[in-house]
């Protein structure tokens, strides 16, 4: 059923192609385009933190902050210029796993001993 | 972008305050994990009833919070996301994730090809591009037959016109749009469907009864938008070739660039001939006329960030002729038809997003001019005429408060300016009409449901119509309540208004030698709509299946008549002269009854009737009050092969008044045609990702209207008609085509 909620409503306001938008819009915002996101990423320490948030600051993120707590980071970014998911891919580049992309094996391995974070499985 | 917003604003009345009262609000929007927007998400505080529900664009706006809280959203399908928002934070990104959840009820939900959105407010129906492939369809009028809301009538013994039916009344009681545009109205009526080849068609939406507001007071009984296939979506190469044993063949061919930045290019191109030199039924007839069509669509779509447009040409010429095949003996000269049409359309659409820093804030702008030419004759009459139409309309959007409340307002402009002459009558007109519509929704959100469980929307649009100088006022209501996401009921009010073009419109009557008489007081015509919908889904022996029934009715405060009953040598408009109204009642049922088998049976019940210049409140002739259709559909699991057959049942219709009619003209013409049944069937077969045949017959037990036209042997006499049609002229059609796309048919 969900399929078909996507589908339908989209029709109610036509701004150009009827139907099929989702995709087209997707990422379409104010003034700034500057949105807000957070998402879990896998780490241990203050040197965790550090490699998190320089490996998410990519073109188009103008903020990165990661608690080391909750394991939250969040993001400050240009939709226009960067979608999450670069992001997500970025951070884990680096070695650490995010709730969405795992991070390559080889590059966990290299990370320093007090960052080898528990992982999922 | 901000002074539009404020010129516009200060153009409806609306203060600007109301557009910034949002300062306080938390804005934001809500994708699935592929970073695709999601509409109609639920937003809201964590354990409090504080929320909003994501719009057309999947944003959302509610209330800010000054402490830390968690904002918590639900879509149906996905796993509910949290994320804990910080005062000052704003613009939040929020993803949901479950795409695997979502693919598997995808294969679910989504095996009806047709179907009623239980989201929607109101009663629209979707005909899916997949549900279009179970038939020819060769153009649009044809892709209704496998649909039991619209009924297409069989065409017109001399003409070949084709009308189309919805609850129970003509054609032009709804309104036709491409894309959310109206189009192809005046002098293009009669042939509009023809004018949109199949294989263009992404879709169709069937809006039932009273719709919105927003594209003006036309569609008395609803409104048919279909909507093409974009550039941007579409196969970069697709190629249809069609041929049938009527002698018909097609060719579609469809070039499709994505830009490598943000303009795409899109070129349609359909050419058709029918060679038609059947005459099935004996009479000395062509029994439909010979048609040439070229036709082709010039597309160009840019997009980015906040801003899309496009601009479209389209260009056609269409030729048929028909009529009578040989000389009678002693007389000279033959019945001939001959008809012309060409027409040039260029349309554009600008759209912007996020003004004055709102992402809720939309603005479009749409615009289209068209020519177009006819020229006919008709045995010994003479039609010509040409139309020159101007269309405009800026909508603005925005949002009060929240997400849960949405505005839409807009002005537009429609001129027309048409050249019609009828042999030696001039029936030239000039109509403009300015005007602007307001429409205010209401979204409950239901966060047990994770869906809006009531939708109102309240719209009215007030015109001014030049031809007749009258302002119309249009108000129109619709609302949605969700007993549970699988209990849908739905209402609709609203008035319309019809401008008549009387001789476009019965332009088959020219066919035949009856005198047309006009009334002078005929003006616009206006009627109220009202109807209800009540959809559930279920499942019957753990299979999906959805229930639907529709009751409408439609009642004329003004409506012309065509009186084919009073006089057989005479067709007369007047004003009905007392009650006119149609009830319109459908009830189907769909069943995924085995995996890939689903099987559809509808009902529908007409009673049209109206107070004619006697008096007398009597049936519309040709309209079945029974009519049932039966279809079923099979796709094997590897999805190689493909069978569709359907069955429509045609109730009794009451025939025109022909007793004054001398016999040897009439023959066995009867008083009240017989119920039958039409039977279809095609066989899809996928050869690799690229190819698809398909074969299939059309009336395959060959039943058959014998005496179509009235005084065939006779053309010069004042009975000659061929417009008693109530079945089919042609027995069975065999037909076979192909399509292939180089770089996959994605089925």
């Amino acid at each position: 059923m969900k399929s078909i909620f996507l589908i339908s409503i989209i029709s109610l306001f036509n701004l150009c192609s009827s139907g099929n938008t989702t995709q087209a819009q997707a990422g379409l915002s104010a003034d700034g385009t500057t949105m807000t996101t957070k998402f879990k990423v896998f780490g241990n320490c203050g040197m965790c933190k550090k490699r998190i948030e320089k490996a998410a600051k990519i073109d188009g993120v103008t903020a990165a902050d990661w608690d080391v707590d909750s394991k939250i980071l969040t993001i400050i970014f240009d939709e226009t210029k960067v979608k999450p998911s670069q992001v997500h891919r970025a951070v884990a580049a680096v070695g650490h796993d995010t709730e969405k992309v795992k991070a390559d094996d080889a590059v966990y391995a290299n990370l320093h001993e007090c960052c080898q974070y528990e992982r999922a499985n | 972008m901000k002074n539009i917003t404020v010129l516009l604003a200060g153009l409806f009345l609306y203060s600007h305050t109301l557009f910034s009262q949002a300062n306080t609000n938390l804005t934001g929007m809500v994708t699935n994990d592929q970073e695709e927007l999601l509409i109609g998400a639920s937003v809201f505080w964590k354990d409090t009833k504080q929320g909003a529900t994501t719009d057309t664009t999947g944003h959302f706006s509610l209330p800010a919070r000054n402490v830390a809280s968690t904002l918590v959203v639900h879509y149906i399908g996905y796993t509910p996301a949290e994320i804990q928002v910080l005062p000052g934070e704003n613009n939040i990104w929020v993803e949901v994730s479950g795409i695997s959840q979502l693919q598997q009820v995808t294969v679910n939900g989504a095996s009806f090809d047709t179907h009623v959105s239980t989201l929607e407010t109101r009663n629209v129906e979707h005909i899916s591009s997949k549900e279009l492939r179970k038939a020819p369809c060769c153009n649009l009028s044809e892709s209704f037959e496998t649909n039991g809301a619209v009924d297409v009538n069989y065409a017109n013994a001399l003409t070949g016109v084709k009308e189309i039916q919805m609850l129970g009344l003509r054609g032009v009681y709804s309104q036709f749009m491409v894309e959310n545009r109206p189009t192809m109205g005046g002098i293009a009526t009669p042939f509009a469907f023809e004018y949109i080849p199949g294989t263009w068609l992404d879709g169709i939406q069937l809006a039932k009864g009273a719709s919105s507001v927003k594209n003006g007071y036309a569609g008395i009984t609803g409104q048919i938008n279909a909507d093409l296939v974009k550039p941007h979506l579409d196969k970069p190469l697709f190629i249809n070739a069609f041929t049938s044993t009527e002698g018909r063949g097609e060719l579609n061919v469809h070039l499709n660039k994505k830009g490598k930045g943000r303009i795409s290019n899109g070129l349609l191109m359909h050419g058709s001939f029918v060679e038609n030199r059947w005459d099935m039924n004996d009479d000395n007839f062509y029994d439909s006329p010979s048609r040439q069509q070229l036709n082709g669509l010039y597309r160009v779509f840019y997009e980015s960030p906040g801003m899309c447009a496009q601009f479209n040409v389209q260009a056609l010429t269409d030729h048929r002729q028909g009529g009578q095949i040989s000389p009678i003996a002693g007389k000279t000269g033959l019945f001939s038809i001959d008809q012309n049409n060409d027409r040039v359309e260029v349309w554009g659409k600008i759209g912007y997003e996020g003004i004055g820093g709102k992402p809720y804030n939309q603005i479009g702008n749409m615009i289209s001019a068209s020519w177009h030419r006819s020229d006919a004759l008709y045995g010994p009459n003479k039609y010509a005429a040409t139309q020159k139409s101007f269309y405009w309309q800026s909508l603005y959007q925005t949002i009060i408060g929240t997400t849960d409340h949405t505005i839409v307002i807009a002005p537009s402009l429609q001129y027309d300016d048409i050249q019609e002459t009828v042999n030696e009558g001039d029936l030239s007109r000039k109509e403009t009409v300015p005007g602007a519509m307001v429409e205010y929704t209401y979204s409950r959100p239901n966060l047990d449901m994770e869906m809006p469980d009531l939708v109102l929307v309240i719209g009215a649009r007030a015109d001014w119509n030049s031809r007749f100088e009258r302002l119309l006022f249009t108000p129109r209501m619709s609302a949605k309540y969700n007993f549970s996401q699988k209990s849908i009921a739905r209402i609709s009010v609203g008035r319309g208004f019809r401008s008549p073009n009387l001789m476009a419109e019965n332009i088959s009557l020219l066919a035949g030698n009856r005198a047309l008489d006009f009334a002078s007081d005929l003006g616009l015509e206006e009627a109220w709509n009202y109807g209800l919908n009540f959809t559930q889904s279920f499942k019957a022996a753990r299979r999906d299946a959805t229930f639907s029934l529709d009751v409408y009715r439609t009642d004329f405060v003004q409506q012309i008549l065509a009186d084919v009953d009073r006089s057989p040598t005479q067709v007369s408009f007047y004003n009905a002269k007392g009650k006119s109204f149609s009830n319109s009642i459908l009830a189907s049922v769909l069943y995924n009854i085995l995996p890939g088998f689903d099987v559809k049976l509808s009902y529908k019940w007409n009673d049209v009737r109206a107070t004619f210049a006697d008096g007398v409140l009597r049936t519309i002739p040709l309209v079945a009050k029974h009519r049932g259709l039966v279809t079923l559909d099979y796709t094997t699991p590897n999805k190689l092969w493909a069978f569709h057959t359907r069955v429509q049942v045609m109730g009794p219709q009451r025939l025109p008044d022909n007793s004054q009619i001398p016999h040897e003209y009439t023959h066995d013409f009867p008083t009240t045609s017989p119920t039958f049944g039409i039977w279809n069937a095609q066989v899809t077969r996928r050869i690799g990702k690229k190819l698809e045949v398909y074969i299939g017959g059309e009336n395959l037990t060959g039943f058959q209207q014998h005496n179509a036209i009235i005084a065939a042997n006779e053309p010069d006499s004042p009975f000659f008609n061929g417009s008693q049609v109530w079945a089919p002229m042609m027995r069975q059609v065999a037909y076979l085509g192909v399509r292939f796309a180089p770089g996959g048919l994605q089925l």
